[in-house]
């Protein structure tokens, strides 16, 4: 239960950064990380396939209401695929390794944008690739790899303490 | 084994619910569903070809880099000589400029004079005793003759230099007004008394002006300006400032020292007057 605490109050306040103005601050060439995605993913590695998908849907449910997207559904949708996909294959490599963790955020990341550009080409616009097009998807998937230690390491000791 | 099946089943089956909802938000949200599986497929596929293709270019970016590499230190080598030879020319220009404004403020002062004139630059000088003579690079064929008197221009001043005394073809001799064997016809400008200016080289850098009458209050600073007697050098151009006087207390002259308006150090060029001197008009006290 705790566990699942540690991470709602991480999504919770990701929500609210990335909801903020200071967020903008962060970003390189216009290019912001995505920490609910990270966080989502470490949520899967750790609870499994089940809690993962869960989490994904709300959270991306509350992404796509506040504030309103013209798409509702877009970030649930992907998000949950993502934390199916991470609870799943992570249960097989996972094995507590960061390395491992930092690749797996880096597929998952142009894996979120295959999702999106799929689900803007269906909804959107035929044919709408802008995500790809100009590359940025790969600079989002590199900060994301970056990212990903300093919330990684704080969330295992974590759970290591709640298991001792 | 019924339970293993269901630990599968189970988020299989939530997986499948939560998109089914997310796709029908979706599906609500828009007020059409344009399900094209043409562009369905691209949107599957192209990321992977995306993928691809910049890894492939990226690594024949980074081969050809090296190659272009090269390219661009010989380039920057061929761009710096011709940097280089630009300098060069702008130099030249520069030169050629101020050169060019030279000659036509000469030109300029030319045109002013009352009298006919040729530019001559002084080529050479002679290195002993206070300048005794100038070399310039007009002669017979520029119609440089004998006894024509030379003048100058120094601070917007006409002054006298001093007269040629030797000619080639394409070269003149000069003797500055400086020179011991040089007499020039002088006059005070103030009381137009009348004397002789002598060259004092290589004793002084300055002249005596002899012959004026004792009864002349000369000062410093008096100036002292051509005579026009003699029949060389025409009447009323500058000489110099008289900087010392020296009255004997017998005699009916007085004589004094004249400081030459001309700083022949600083002298680049020169204008030779065009007149013609006959002997009946040249002194008695000539050199040559």
């Amino acid at each position: 239960m705790k566990k699942y605490i540690i991470f709602i109050l991480l999504i919770i306040g990701f929500i609210f950064l990335q909801s903020s103005s200071i967020y903008d601050n962060l970003s390189i060439r216009g290019v912001t990380p995505d920490f609910l995605l990270i966080v989502i993913s470490l949520a899967a590695f750790v609870l499994g396939p089940v809690s993962g998908q869960i989490i994904g849907f709300i959270t991306g449910f509350v992404l796509d209401i506040i504030p309103p997207v013209g798409l509702l559904g877009v970030s649930a949708f992907t998000y949950t695929i993502v934390g199916y996909g991470v609870g799943v294959l992570g249960q097989k490599v996972y094995g507590n390794s960061i390395l491992i963790t930092i690749t797996f955020i880096f597929i998952v990341t142009l894996l979120k944008a295959a999702i999106l550009s799929m689900l803007a080409a269906i909804f959107l616009e035929p044919g709408y690739f802008g995500y790809f097009a100009q590359g940025r998807i790969f600079l989002e998937a590199v900060m994301n790899s970056i990212i990903t230690p300093i919330l990684f390491i704080p969330i295992i000791k974590i759970e290591r303490e709640m298991i001792t | 084994m019924r339970e293993v099946n269901s630990v599968r089943v189970k988020p299989l089956l939530i997986l499948i619910i939560l998109l089914f909802i997310s796709f029908v938000m979706m599906g609500f949200s828009q007020a059409k569903i344009t399900i094209q599986f043409k562009s369905l497929a691209f949107a599957v596929f192209y990321p992977f070809q995306y993928t691809g293709t910049a890894s492939i270019t990226f690594v024949k970016d980074f081969f050809s880099s090296i190659q272009n590499n090269k390219e661009l230190k010989r380039e920057l080598v061929e761009t710096r000589k011709l940097l280089e030879e630009f300098e060069r020319t702008q130099y030249e220009f520069e030169e050629m400029k101020k050169e060019n404004e030279r000659l036509k403020r000469l030109i300029g002062i030319q045109s002013e004079l009352e009298y006919e004139t040729i530019i001559a630059e002084i080529v050479a000088k002679s290195p002993q005793n206070f300048y005794k003579t100038l070399i310039v690079n007009r002669g017979t064929k520029s119609g440089v003759r004998k006894w024509m008197p030379v003048i100058a221009y120094q601070e917007g001043v006409k002054c006298i230099v001093g007269k040629v005394i030797d000619v080639q073809p394409y070269s003149a001799r000069i003797t500055p007004l400086i020179e011991q064997t040089s007499y020039i016809g002088a006059m005070l400008k103030d009381s137009r008394y009348s004397g002789i200016l002598v060259g004092q080289s290589p004793i002084s850098e300055n002249c005596l002006i002899q012959y004026i009458d004792r009864r002349v209050e000369m000062k410093y600073g008096d100036i002292v300006v051509t005579s026009g007697m003699g029949g060389v050098f025409p009447k009323g151009i500058m000489i110099g400032e008289v900087v010392s006087v020296s009255k004997k207390r017998y005699g009916i002259f007085q004589e004094a020292m004249v400081q030459p308006k001309v700083n022949l150090g600083r002298l680049e060029e020169v204008y030779i007057i065009t007149r013609t001197v006959t002997e009946d008009f040249t002194t008695p006290f000539e050199e040559e």
